[in-house]
């Protein structure tokens, strides 16, 4: 990895960091535990697009969580947010490499399978299944802030200095 | 703009986020009255699987004046059956049975709430 990229990586977490922080000031109605807009993610999905290698986004995602958690969060919510981070990643990439679908829908499967992964690790812990009883709301959630998010990253990734993919 | 596949890709993901409405359809949580007074919790009654008739009355001091009411568990239904307050409208509420319901005698203040363990 040449300079250019790990001062791009670098940059990148920083701004996503800053975007999870300033989120976390405006008061947003509660709809459910977990549910938030996540602009953070704008910075991810725009890594996945137009990063050269898919491990630069999975390196942006680690590093944002971990710093995010050192602002404020602790272990659990660092072990909540990777968990969700991962899995959303993940299916993202693996939508994005079928050629299939356009980055807003992509992104919103982002958001889904980002409260997928968080309820799946949450059961996992508190050892009931009840908790998939969030779901139905935070899989909506997801599906729509995704969906938003996908569409603000659309328009940023066509303003991408260069583009790899 | 979206693509065919993106609109059945997002379909496909809100049926996804329903189906545990489906699995969770019963919810199986067990229930218990929580019998209050001014506050302070006097019994906690298992009402999931509760079987046969039992009576619990109450009674106490406020203000300088006594208070009584008598709570009825029939199986799985709690209700006040009798009371010297002034307005009965904790009698007159009947029996409950599902979780959240509540019976307020409020002169007495006393409130039996169903809760879910």
């Amino acid at each position: 990895m040449n300079l250019r990229e790990t001062l791009h990586i670098a940059l990148l977490t920083a701004i996503s960091l800053v975007l999870f922080l300033v989120e976390g000031l405006i008061p947003l109605p509660f709809i459910a535990p977990g549910a938030k807009l996540g602009l953070a993610n704008i910075v991810t999905v725009y890594a996945l697009y137009t990063l050269p290698q898919t491990r630069d986004a999975i390196q942006l995602i680690l590093l944002r969580t971990l710093l995010a958690a050192f602002f404020g969060g602790g272990p659990t919510i660092f072990l909540f947010s990777i968990s969700g981070g991962m899995l959303s990643l993940f299916s993202m990439w693996l939508l994005k490499k079928s050629r299939y679908f356009s980055l807003p829908a992509v992104s919103a499967a982002g958001g889904f399978s980002h409260h997928l992964g968080q309820l799946i690790f949450a059961a996992w812990t508190a050892d009931t299944l009840h908790i998939f009883r969030y779901f139905p709301i935070l899989g909506i959630c997801g599906i729509v802030t995704g969906f938003i998010i996908g569409v603000l990253a659309a328009k940023i990734c066509h303003l991408a200095p260069y583009k790899h993919s | 703009m979206l693509k065919k596949a993106d609109i059945v890709l997002i379909i496909l993901l809100i049926i996804l986020s329903l189906l545990p409405l489906l699995a969770f359809e019963r919810p199986a949580a067990p229930i218990y009255a929580e019998i209050r007074q001014d506050g302070k919790v006097l019994e906690k009654v298992t009402l999931t699987g509760h079987t046969g008739n039992r009576e619990i009355p109450v009674t106490f001091t406020a203000n300088g004046s006594d208070g009584h009411n008598l709570i009825r568990i029939e199986n799985e239904k709690i209700s006040i059956i009798e009371a010297d307050c002034p307005d009965k409208v904790c009698v007159q509420t009947g029996p409950i049975c599902k979780a959240g319901e509540i019976i307020a005698c409020l002169p007495h203040k006393l409130i039996i709430e169903i809760k879910e363990y």
